[in-house]
């Protein structure tokens, strides 16, 4: 396979390729004769425009625990807006024939704009709103080994949908697999073409997750304040927070997931924290075997092939 | 020219005189000596004779809102390139926005367009801004630059936000007889917009501008119309809305005139996936509805003029995160051509297409009709409504090559474009 942008394009069995070999990683985990020597020789070079540092290390000791060498380079925004082009930047660490780039921009199209000037495949690393495959493709393997089958099943993803690059990654894969999918949010953080997406859409919360089988959350960034979206944090809390008690008395078996990092007491009560049908942490956990099967087989290098 | 030119069999379309006929044209001291059916006119001895069988013959056409980029961004376009493009698209007279650096703001910047102009065989007139440095603060000196040479005023590129100013514009333009140009964008509502709100913007994560944001400053630019009786003419249409309140303003007798972009005639919004950096023009590529709607008001009349909006980027402009990378499609060599497709398909009659970039905008800039008619200057082009052609970067004469139509095969060529009995450009 070439790049990995979108999980829009890909299909069922692509998909069932990435979970079996996440799954692979997860059993092997302790046995590193059989995966250090998958991505030996190869250079990957990971190129952040934005700060991340929970995917950076996820992606890169997925790259390692491979056997690839890893290359890191940061550059801000900032210094892009002073001139430094990114063309400029692209066509330099060209010169070290990266074998594949891992990238995260702040600015959606990044990724497709590089694919330009590199014949290296690219996976994106969460490329402004646009995308963050690897979330969405390890969320939907998280819930599917709690929920063996999500076809028909009740998926509520609640809060900041429309600025979500997580959001746009997860719903074409929980489209295809099934799932009866609610945006739940103030308007203002929902998109108004929702029809188009094979979406329902509830702004009450105590409607819309009512009997869900899981609830997808997200972060609420400052800037929606600011960009006077919503009116205050405290206020978004009250309404479309999950609170332990809203959880308990509407959707007691809903499991809980959250890209991080969580902002406890905004989309989340602090007393979700520990709870038991949160699935936060197991997240990160799965995210890096999830990663290692897509630097595998977007180099040509899946084992069960 | 001394000898005389015989141009036979061609289908003359000149709105001026309502004539689409086949015709013969003969041009002497690059002056119209006669027009007539084919055949009418007596060959005589030292003619030089061109048969243009299957070409259309119309007056020289006007593209009345292009951005030459100069003084100020030659990197992009210079006056020379910008007309050499726009003889090239058939154009022989063009009207240049003002937002250069310096912006055109004062009559010595009106002065120094229009000396450079004089070297070029396009003529080239300036519109001037609205507001001192595009600021939106304070009105340029509009009638000392109306006497340089400037013959409509716009911020365009820029909407003027303070309504105050705007009314105050217009009730001094009316006083001079110019019209004011509006880019109607309420500049609160696109703030962070890249592209169209709507389900592709919603899929690729870019922040939107819903066609309110237009519609809001035409119902503005209407009110005031209304309150100043100024003309006002509403630059690049692209939404349906639009279209029904500028129809109802003219029902309603209001001296509201229009234009429309052939990008927005022709593309919709889905152009831009997947982050297609040359789609990205303000007002953007919309729905496909609204794209229906403005052929329908150009068919109709309600928009009067075509116009390209040519706005030249240099590639550095347009290599960055589609957020991030300039507003503009260059339009002067592709126009013609690619709006000729709607005469093809029957949404146009050729009529009504040339009298869109030929009487319409002569009158929104009260400037002389172009036309055909015996005793008037042979300014014309020929158009080869079968020839396939196509913009390739190579073949580019503008300086930039930002379009979203590079590559596309269009049928229908400019093959001359001829003023004063001279031909400026020929299609090899
Ligand atoms: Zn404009």
């Amino acid at each position: 396979m070439s790049h990995l942008l979108t999980t829009e394009d890909l299909s069922l069995t692509d998909f069932q390729k990435f979970t079996e070999l996440a799954s692979f990683f997860e059993n092997h985990q302790k046995d590193s004769e059989t995966t250090s020597g998958i991505l030996r020789g190869k250079t990957i070079l990971q190129l952040f425009l934005e700060d991340s540092t929970r995917t950076k290390i996820s992606f890169e000791l997925a790259a390692k625990r491979l056997g690839a060498n890893v290359l890191h380079f940061s550059i801000s925004q900032s210094s892009l807006n002073k001139g430094e082009s990114l063309k400029d930047t692209i066509l330099t660490l060209n010169q070290y024939h990266p074998d594949t780039w891992i990238i995260r921009a702040p600015r959606s199209g990044t990724c497709h704009l590089l694919t330009q000037w590199t014949k290296s495949p690219i996976v994106s690393a969460g490329d402004g709103q646009y995308q963050h495959p690897t979330q969405g493709l390890l969320d939907c393997w998280t819930l599917l080994n709690h929920l063996p089958s999500i076809k028909g099943k009740k998926i509520v993803l609640l809060g900041d949908i429309l600025h979500s690059r997580v959001a746009r990654s997860q719903i074409p894969l929980l489209n295809k697999l099934g799932a009866k999918i609610t945006l739940c949010g103030p308007y203002t953080l929902l998109p108004k073409s929702a029809a188009e997406w094979e979406v329902h859409v509830e702004p009450v919360l105590e409607k819309a997750v009512a009997g869900a089988d899981a609830i997808f959350c997200f972060r609420l960034q400052k800037e929606r304040m600011t960009s006077a979206l919503i009116p205050s944090q405290q206020e978004f809390h009250r309404i479309w927070g999950l609170t332990k008690k809203k959880h308990h008395d509407l959707c007691p078996q809903a499991w809980i997931l959250h890209p991080g990092p969580v902002n406890w007491g905004v989309e989340l009560g602090f007393d979700m924290e520990d709870h038991p049908k949160s699935l936060i942490l197991e997240q990160v956990r799965r995210g890096l075997y999830m990663r290692m099967a897509v630097l595998a087989r977007v180099l040509g290098k899946d084992p069960l092939v | 020219m001394n000898s005389s030119l015989l141009i036979c069999n061609a289908r003359v379309i000149d709105p001026s005189q309502g004539l689409d006929d086949q015709c013969d044209l003969l041009i002497e001291s690059g002056m119209v000596k006669s027009l007539a059916k084919s055949g009418k006119i007596p060959v005589a001895s030292g003619y030089t004779t061109i048969d243009v069988s299957g070409h259309w013959l119309m007056p020289g056409l006007i593209d009345m809102h292009v951005h030459l980029r100069e003084p100020g961004e030659s990197h992009k376009e210079t006056i020379l390139t910008g007309c050499l493009a726009a003889a090239a698209g058939g154009f022989s007279t063009v009207a240049c926005m003002a937002n250069t650096q310096p912006v055109n703001d004062q009559a010595a910047v009106t002065a120094w367009i229009l000396r450079e102009a004089e070297k070029q065989n396009v003529k080239v007139l300036p519109i001037g801004a609205v507001s001192k440095g595009l600021q939106g603060e304070v009105l340029t000196e509009m009638g000392e630059m109306a006497q340089a040479g400037c013959v409509a005023f716009s911020d365009d590129g820029r909407p003027v936000a303070s309504s105050r100013l705007m009314r105050n514009a217009m009730d001094y333009a009316k006083s001079l007889g110019v019209a004011i140009i509006s880019h109607a964008e309420d500049p609160t509502l696109s703030q962070y917009a890249s592209m169209h709100e709507g389900s592709h913007s919603e899929r690729l994560g870019l922040s939107g501008s819903p066609s309110a944001t237009e519609e809001i400053m035409v119902a503005r630019e209407i009110a005031l119309c209304r309150l100043t009786r100024c003309r006002v003419h509403i630059a690049h249409v692209s939404t349906a809305t639009a279209v029904e309140m500028i129809r109802r303003a003219k029902d309603e007798g209001l001296p509201i005139t229009a234009e429309v972009c052939p990008h927005h005639l022709l593309l919709n919004h889905a152009k831009v996936a997947c982050f297609r950096s040359e789609a990205k023009v303000a007002p953007p590529l919309r729905d496909e509805s609204d794209r229906l709607a403005l052929l329908d008001g150009l068919r109709t009349g309600v928009i009067d003029c075509i116009a390209s909006d040519h706005a030249p980027h240099a590639s550095a402009d347009k290599d960055a995160p589609f957020e991030s990378c300039a507003n503009g499609i260059t339009g002067l060599e592709t126009s013609v051509t690619s709006t000729y497709s709607l005469v093809q398909n029957e949404t146009l009659t050729a009529m009504r297409w040339v009298e869109a970039m030929t009487l319409a905008p002569a009158k929104v800039l009260k400037i002389k009709v172009p036309t055909l008619a015996v005793g008037s200057s042979a300014d014309l082009v020929l158009f080869d409504v079968k020839r396939k052609w196509k913009l390739t970067p190579e073949n580019t004469l503008s300086l930039s090559h930002n379009s979203p139509m590079m590559d596309q095969t269009f049928t229908g060529a400019i093959t001359a474009t001829m003023v004063g009995g001279r031909f400026i450009y020929e299609r090899k």
